[in-house]
């Protein structure tokens, strides 16, 4: 059964050709769109994306076809241990390949694990994670802290 | 490009564009989001494009709730409120240039009449935006605004932008909202699933129908001049009415499963099951508050069948000299029930009566009760005997005072 799936060839930045089977590409919605437009007969390159990154990619999107018919509790949590083993350097690649292949749910749950990087950490807390250069003055800084002081005095 | 990896990718998670920021914004509440602001220059006005805009402001003003210096509070209020406004309004206005739609606004402070104007432009630009929820909580609890002025008004001509609105979720609580207004969602939001209206003066008579209503949730508390009610809403699954006695005149629900119903209507309510009894046979919660005149509303009056009811609730007022043994028929028109609470207040009116037994009539559902309000008088006593006698699966009663 396996030889009669269309693959879908693609071709990381780096050179590395990948093989995909169609019901597992068209995850994303951008090779959907290739494919519907008769555009992804020949190997698709993909300029801003490395084979390792596009490897993870597709790992996820089989992860998604595969489980299909499990509950949504198990999806989560496949969901939950895939994203967990990824590094912050390797999460800004996933977004950015995530946001160029258009595979929303990968885009949301990658988006969610940044949110929840910075939830509860102190803006000095969220800089030093992610390597952000303050470039505020004390005075400006000040400045926001009384601007916004409604969104984030009262409470915490 | 494999030179990218080069570069340290974390530090670059501020070059991701606006739209994708935004979104990660977007999985943590507006007040959490607000926090990035001070991160750095790039992310200080990003948070204010949240797709959720939620201005709760329960908190901030609740410091002016009891003050020792009248006047001198009373001023406090007036230009913290009107402070807040314009923060608000700050928030709004970078909004409003940015093409994206919002899916929720919020807004959760006590303020009044005499505020109209701000408030009706935050809601054209809530419409404006193609809201989905929407909630305006102006209820008073620091009772600053009550003092001073009326209720808003929330009118026609701010809503009605267009024939189409995509809105959800309207929620209004002490809005003076008339019939005309929510009609209007009725008809024109496709997407209606749930309608929220409390403290509404204006509010008289409702009819909640249509043909393609898709309305799963409707709540109506403390209307005090509503006087009639009509419900044709196929998919309607849960209905809370508390306030004054209204005129049902029609309820065509034949999927609800929770009614929650101030005991003024429960003589309507129990007529109207009676007649129309396959109208609620998905029904499986079923409360009834504040019943005052127990035997008058309830006494001799025809139960319905019930027979998917798992859970009944009441919370009623009775005097010694009443008793709640009629109960047992309401019981037992409900097979299946599982879970039976009585909440108690006992007037007081100290009569001595005899103890009387119901007639035994064994249920063989009902698992879990709880009395809360047990003096250990004879209303009380004699009901829990029967409760205990008759419920021969009990598991589980939890007496309470």
């Amino acid at each position: 059964m396996a030889s009669t799936l269309k693959k879908i060839i693609l071709k990381s930045c780096d050179g590395k050709i990948l093989e995909v089977e169609e019901a597992v590409a068209v995850q994303s919605q951008m090779i959907k769109n290739m494919i519907e437009d008769d555009c992804a007969n020949e190997e698709i390159p993909l300029p801003d994306i490395t084979g390792e990154i596009l490897s993870m990619i597709i790992e996820y999107c089989k992860m998604h076809v595969d489980g299909e018919n499990n509950s949504n509790n198990e999806l989560i949590a496949r969901d939950a241990d895939f994203i967990t083993r990824v590094d912050l350097n390797t999460l800004y690649y996933l977004i950015v390949a995530a946001n160029f292949l258009n595979v929303k749910s990968l885009l949301d749950l990658t988006c969610q694990r940044v949110a929840d990087i910075i939830k509860g950490k102190s803006p000095e807390e969220i800089r030093l994670t992610f390597n952000i250069k303050n470039d505020f003055t004390p005075e400006e800084e000040e400045e926001i802290r009384k601007k916004n002081a409604w969104a984030f005095d009262y409470k915490d | 490009m494999g030179h990218q990896r080069v570069v340290d990718a974390k530090s670059r998670i501020s070059e991701l564009p606006d739209e994708i920021l935004i979104l990660v914004l977007s999985h943590m509440t507006m007040k959490e989001s607000a926090k990035t602001s001070l991160i750095s220059r790039r992310w200080q006005n990003l948070w204010t494009l949240h797709p959720c805009l939620e201005f709760d402001g329960s908190q901030a003003f609740l410091k002016f709730g009891n003050p020792n210096n009248r006047r001198k509070a009373k001023k406090i209020y007036v230009s913290e409120r009107s402070r807040y406004i314009n923060w608000v309004n700050r928030i709004v206005y970078s909004h409003l240039s940015a093409a994206a739609a919002i899916d929720e606004f919020k807004i959760l402070f006590p303020v009044g009449e005499s505020c109209k104007p701000d408030i009706d432009e935050l809601v054209r630009f809530a419409f404006e935006k193609k809201v989905k929820r929407f909630e305006l909580n102006l209820t008073d609890f620091t009772g600053w605004c009550s003092n001073m002025d009326g209720c808003y008004p929330l009118c026609l001509q701010t809503v009605s932008l267009t024939s189409f609105v995509p809105l959800k979720s309207p929620i209004l609580k002490q809005v003076d909202v008339s019939s005309q207004v929510l009609t209007y969602f009725i008809s024109n939001s496709p997407f209606l699933e749930c309608l929220c209206v409390g403290g509404s003066t204006s509010l008289v008579h409702l009819r909640v129908v249509g043909p393609s209503l898709c309305l799963k949730y409707l709540e109506i508390i403390h209307c005090l001049c509503m006087e009639s009610l009509e419900i044709d809403a196929a998919n309607l699954l849960s209905f809370k009415y508390y306030g004054p006695k209204i005129k049902l005149t029609s309820m065509n629900v034949p999927n609800i499963a929770e009614l929650s119903i101030d005991g003024t209507c429960f003589k309507s309510l129990a007529r109207m099951m009676v007649e129309m009894s396959t109208a609620f046979i998905r029904l499986e919660k079923l409360t009834f508050s504040v019943i005052m005149f127990v035997q008058r509303w309830m006494n001799n009056c025809e139960y319905p069948m019930l027979i998917n009811l798992k859970q009944l609730e009441l919370n009623l007022y009775a005097s010694d000299d009443e008793s709640l043994l009629f109960l047992s028929s309401l019981i037992n028109a409900c097979p299946s029930l599982n879970k039976f609470s009585l909440e108690f207040c006992r007037l007081k009116v100290h009569v001595k009566r005899k103890m009387k037994k119901a007639r035994k009539c064994p249920h063989h559902s009902l698992k879990v009760v709880k009395i809360t309000g047990f003096v250990g008088k004879t209303i009380d006593t004699e009901f829990c005997m029967y409760l205990i006698e008759n419920a021969v699966m009990l598991e589980k009663i939890t007496i309470d005072a």
